[in-house]
């Protein structure tokens, strides 16, 4: 905790998002403002449809908003080229999938290893080490050589969320990560997002079940693409005490 | 509702235009080559039928024997004979006798060996008239007539003007025992005996030493008899009868009364007549062969547009599942892919009559120029197309039906179910064994897994490369296969002229050939005869050649043994055929002189002392004193082989030769080359073509195959990206992934070649008779390598594109209804 709390990791400004749809325009999101801190847990509130998956696309650099910005560790995002976005997301994001997206084709090691070879540029030995390392840390010792069909919901989606710390972002995206998950595993799964919100780093949440207000240090409530409050907790309480 | 679906189906097309549009092109390329094929067939055995039937071509033919003749009223009496004269409708009675012809070629005057045929061209009153039976045919609309009975006047035939460069108003010179007589050419015609050229006792046309002149009778009785207004005379007559089912009965009759008269004559029915009977074996044949290659473009074709389909299908599964559990019914949604079946195959239809026009075009420019008959009916025939659209229709139905009849077989809980991010897919067996694997790079083990995970992706894409790049290889080696035979038979013969002698002659007649010809170095006597292979009910024919220095003459390429003096080399197409081997008796039947001195036909033997595979399949080799012996021919020889001093053909010298009585032919090993190639040019025009189409073809399935391999890939791109992977990094595992399909594609193409090459020529007849050895063509496997390489690098390059621009968020959304 020694990152201040006026330190801004990302800020929105009046950002919108509309899509063209033939004839008709969809406006996903609209002038949406927000922040987020480093060293906390930041939740996004919605029903489906509301504009979270889009928030969390504009933030994570694989879409661009139609009007408005984003600054992320002091720089905009919006309307940088392809490799410039690439980069930035190579630098600065971690992305948990509601599916998962796991490679198919390759086994939990190695889909560590990809992002390690082919993301952080790193290679022989230590990709191995810092492999099994990642993978301890989510707690699947053991199941390393696994293909993803061989593993479960939860152990895929653990997978996916070492895949996304593996490049030691700082910002972890997660798109309703539990979603998939029954209760038991969802709160595995939220304890170990959780517990990456520190060292400058922030996690960013984004979900339609409401109980997971209670462990976010702020809350944005998102309804038909507009942020219509925003609560703060200093205090929020451990995962473990989370039910639903 | 289902016309929403038809909605969708034509959405989909146009969602995928590339992809479908090559799909198009592919069948397209089918059904084009299906229908021009098919047209070319016709249109060759329309303009033979029709040059045939318009000539009024004979039912049989009368000839007498060699300088006997017959006047008019001899004719007359034996055509009233009323145990014929009820079978005929019409006649028509010629003089036809042999002839030296000058004319000038580049200055040089060329003496040729021709044929001067008489014809009646005049009626009682003096007025011209058609030919009833086996009319000349001309090349031009109205040509200009004979100008009067006895008229100094001659129509040229075609092959043999076009060789010499003569044409109307060109003036030759006839010889015969010492008269001359100059002739203007009126026109080019067609002789319906010889529609093409064809020598007696040669295998191919030789239209180079056999000039055909047709005239009025009076004329060729004028120098037939060296002065003017003789007595017409006849020595070959052709008829038509009332019932051509007669002709057997008529020609036993009408010889019978010839012979009562003391005239021997031949019969031949129409059948029997050798040019056309090659003309129309010929067609069969090509026919026969030609029928693969549609065949195997349709398979080809009909391979990828398979893949194609099920792919897309297969992509289609959760929404088929979605729209079963929305309760629509299974005809609502056979409809949409029923759509999408329909328009490829009826525009498939439409690019194949796109394909079709230059291909018939080409193909009547072929018929016209080089089959060149006097009636070219080039209209095609709608039928082919509408066949081949009917072909393409139901392969392109089938194959978008059955793969969706098999799909609304899935529960639609599952189809639902199946997130698309989410791996419920089992890793084949094998990619168990390479999960401990650490020293391999990623790249390599994700493109191992692919294939190991979904070999049937991999395969079919390897295989369609395969396939195609087979295709284009195999015609490839066709034409150099060809090729190499012409050098080879250049390098297997050793002379620089081949005379003929008209029959059995004595060795002596050359005794001052090197005397009055300087330029010649040696003679190398031989006899050459027709041999029977085995005396059961279709004895195989071959050709026996003995010369003095069969191996001065020769170059053996001896696949076993060797030449050797009293015994017979047979090639191994014989050595096949026969089951022979070296050291083993080959019995054969020759033509043998008895002890009154007439021809017989005897069972002889010979030990065979080598298999050769350089040379012709059915010709044999043994030495002249053999043969002589064997025959009972000595001091014989009927074929002189002769070496010069210069290279190329010298004229002075040919027409020397051809002058000499009892000389048949003068043939310079340039005339044999030019010969070969010449009687190839059909088979090769057609090889060309089809190379253009296959790369054609191969371009069009590959680049579909590996736009579905990328497109599979997409979700797993679109990941990796998101990951923060560069452009860069997945260009090179596409690369990797490409260069590892295009290896095997290559490696299992030339396979697949040397397969396709076997089965669509080298059980062509021709190719084993011929002793065609499908040889390997390194152009062809660089120019087919480049062109998928090409191919390969411009669809890597646009996947690449693709990716970098794809909506990374759209692939990664939650996709569950599509
Ligand atoms: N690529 C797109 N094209 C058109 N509409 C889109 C696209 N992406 C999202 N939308 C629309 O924007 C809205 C918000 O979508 P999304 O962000 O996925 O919602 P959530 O994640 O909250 O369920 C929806 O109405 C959705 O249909
Ligand atoms: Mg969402």
């Amino acid at each position: 905790m020694n990152a201040g709390a006026s330190d801004l990791l990302i800020g929105i400004k009046n950002m919108s998002k509309s899509y063209q749809m033939g004839e008709v325009v969809v406006h996903a999101l609209k002038d949406v403002t927000l922040t987020v801190e480093p060293n906390q847990v930041t939740v996004i509130l919605g029903p489906s449809g509301c504009g979270k998956t889009t928030l969390l696309n504009q933030i994570g650099g694989i879409d661009s908003p139609t009007t408005g910005t984003i600054v992320v560790n002091g720089s905009e995002i919006q309307g940088l080229s392809q490799s410039k976005l690439t980069k930035y997301r190579q630098e600065n994001i971690g992305f948990v999938f509601q599916f998962f997206n796991l490679i198919p084709n390759l086994t939990a090691r190695e889909n560590i290893e990809f992002v390690l070879e082919y993301v952080m540029n790193m290679s022989g030995k230590e990709v191995h080490k810092k492999a099994e390392e990642l993978l301890a840390n989510v707690g699947l010792a053991g199941r390393e050589d696994h293909y993803p069909y061989q593993l479960s919901g939860g152990e895929q989606q653990r997978v996916s969320i070492a895949r996304a710390l593996s490049k030691d972002p700082r910002i972890l995206l997660a798109d309703e990560p539990t979603g998939e998950l029954d209760y038991v595993t969802g709160k595995m799964i939220l304890e170990l997002l959780t517990s990456f919100a520190e060292g400058g780093r922030a996690v960013l949440i984004v979900t339609h079940n409401k109980e997971l207000a209670k462990i976010a240090h702020k809350v944005f409530y998102l309804r038909d693409g507009k942020v219509v409050k925003e609560t703060k907790n200093p205090n929020p309480i451990k995962v473990s005490q989370l039910e639903w | 509702m289902r016309k929403t679906f038809l909605k969708k189906g034509v959405r989909e097309l146009w969602a995928h235009k590339v992809q479908y549009l090559l799909l198009i092109l592919v069948i397209g390329l089918g059904v084009g080559m299906f229908a021009s094929f098919n047209n070319f067939s016709n249109v060759r055995w329309e303009s033979m039928e029709g040059s045939y039937n318009k000539s009024e071509f004979m039912d049989t033919q009368v000839e007498l024997r060699y300088d006997e003749y017959i006047n008019l009223t001899t004719l007359d009496a034996i055509l009233e004979n009323n145990t014929i004269s009820f079978m005929v409708q019409n006649y028509e009675y010629r003089l036809v006798y042999e002839v030296f012809i000058n004319h000038t070629v580049d200055g040089e005057v060329k003496t040729t060996k021709g044929q001067v045929r008489g014809y009646e061209w005049f009626d009682d009153a003096g007025n011209y008239r058609d030919q009833d039976v086996n009319r000349p045919l001309f090349y031009v609309d109205d040509p200009d007539h004979i100008a009067d009975p006895g008229a100094r006047e001659c129509y040229s035939e075609r092959k043999f003007s076009q060789v010499y460069g003569l044409g109307s108003g060109d003036g030759i010179t006839l010889l015969r025992d010492g008269d001359k007589m100059e002739l203007k050419i009126i026109e080019q015609v067609a002789v319906p005996e010889f529609m093409y050229v064809v020598l007696e006792g040669n295998l191919y046309p030789m239209e180079r030493s056999f000039g055909i002149l047709a005239l009025p009778i009076q004329t060729a009785v004028d120098l037939f008899h060296g002065s003017n207004g003789s007595e017409i005379i006849t020595n070959d007559l052709v008829f038509h009868l009332k019932d051509s089912d007669d002709v057997g009965e008529f020609n036993a009759r009408i010889t019978e009364i010839f012979s009562e008269k003391g005239i021997i004559v031949k019969t031949t029915e129409k059948e029997e007549n050798v040019p056309r009977y090659l003309l129309y074996t010929d067609h069969e044949n090509d026919k026969a062969t030609m029928a693969m290659y549609p065949i195997v473009i349709f398979s080809i074709s009909g391979f990828g547009l398979v893949m194609a389909l099920r792919r897309m299908i297969r992509n289609h599964r959760p929404q088929i599942g979605i729209f079963k559990a929305l309760g629509v019914p299974n005809r609502s949604v056979l409809v949409y892919f029923g759509v999408i079946g329909v328009v490829i195959g009826l525009l498939g239809t439409g690019a194949g009559v796109l394909f079709a026009i230059p291909l018939n075009y080409s193909f009547n420019y072929m018929v016209e120029t080089l089959l060149d008959f006097p009636v070219t009916d080039t209209s095609s025939s709608p039928e082919f197309i509408m066949i081949g659209g009917l072909i393409s229709l139901t392969l392109c139905l089938s194959c978008t039906l059955i793969p969706a009849m098999v799909a609304m077989r899935i529960k639609p809980i599952d189809a639902i179910q199946k997130r698309e991010g989410i791996s419920k897919k089992k890793v084949g067996r094998l990619g168990v064994y390479m999960k401990g694997v650490r020293w391999m790079p990623v790249s390599v083990k994700l493109s191992i897994r692919n294939f190991l995970r979904k070999p049937g992706r991999s395969v079919s894409t390897i295989l369609g490369v395969a396939m195609s790049f087979a295709l284009f290889l195999a015609f490839m080696m066709a034409m150099d296969s060809m090729y190499a035979l012409f050098d080879r038979e250049a390098e297997g013969n050793n002379w620089d002229y081949e005379i003929m002698m008209q029959g059995f002659s004595p060795e002596n007649m050359t005794a001052d050939w090197s005397v009055r010809f300087e330029e010649i170095e040696s003679i190398n006597h031989g006899m050459v005869v027709p041999i029977e292979l085995d005396e059961g009910q279709n004895p195989e024919m071959g050709l026996l050649y003995a010369l003095e220095d069969t191996q001065g003459a020769f170059n053996f390429n001896m696949e076993k043994g060797s030449f050797k003096q009293g015994e017979i080399l047979i090639s191994n197409y014989q050595a096949d055929e026969m089951g022979l081997d070296v050291g083993d008796q080959m019995e054969f039947v020759i033509p043998t002189i008895n002890e009154t001195g007439g021809y017989q036909r005897s069972t002889v033997e010979l030990t065979i002392s080598g298999i050769q595979d350089n040379h012709i399949g059915s010709i044999f080799y043994t030495d002249l004193a053999t043969l002589q012996g064997l025959s009972n021919m000595n001091e014989t020889i009927n074929i002189v082989y002769l070496d010069m001093s210069e290279d190329g053909k010298i004229i002075s010298v040919e027409n020397g030769l051809i002058m000499i009585p009892g000389v048949s032919s003068v043939r310079h090993m340039d005339d044999m080359t030019n010969m070969l190639e010449d009687y190839s040019d059909i088979f090769m025009t057609m090889v060309y073509i089809m190379a253009l189409i296959s790369a054609l073809l191969a371009a069009a399935i590959i680049y579909t195959m590996f736009k579905i391999s990328a497109q599979e890939r997409e979700r797993d791109y679109a990941t990796m990206k998101t990951l923060g992977t560069s452009i860069g990094k997945i260009a090179k595992l596409l690369a990797f992934e490409a260069t590892y399909i295009t290896v095997w594609g290559i490696g299992l193409g030339v396979i697949g070649a040397y397969g396709l090459a076997n089965l669509m020529f080298a059980n062509a007849d021709e190719f084993a008779e011929f002793n065609i050895a499908i040889i390997f063509s390194w152009s062809g496997f660089f120019i087919g390598s480049m062109i998928i390489i090409g191919v390969v690098i411009i669809v890597s390059l646009l996947t690449i594109r693709y990716i970098s621009k794809i909506n990374i968020a759209n692939v990664i959304r939650e996709r569950s209804t599509g």
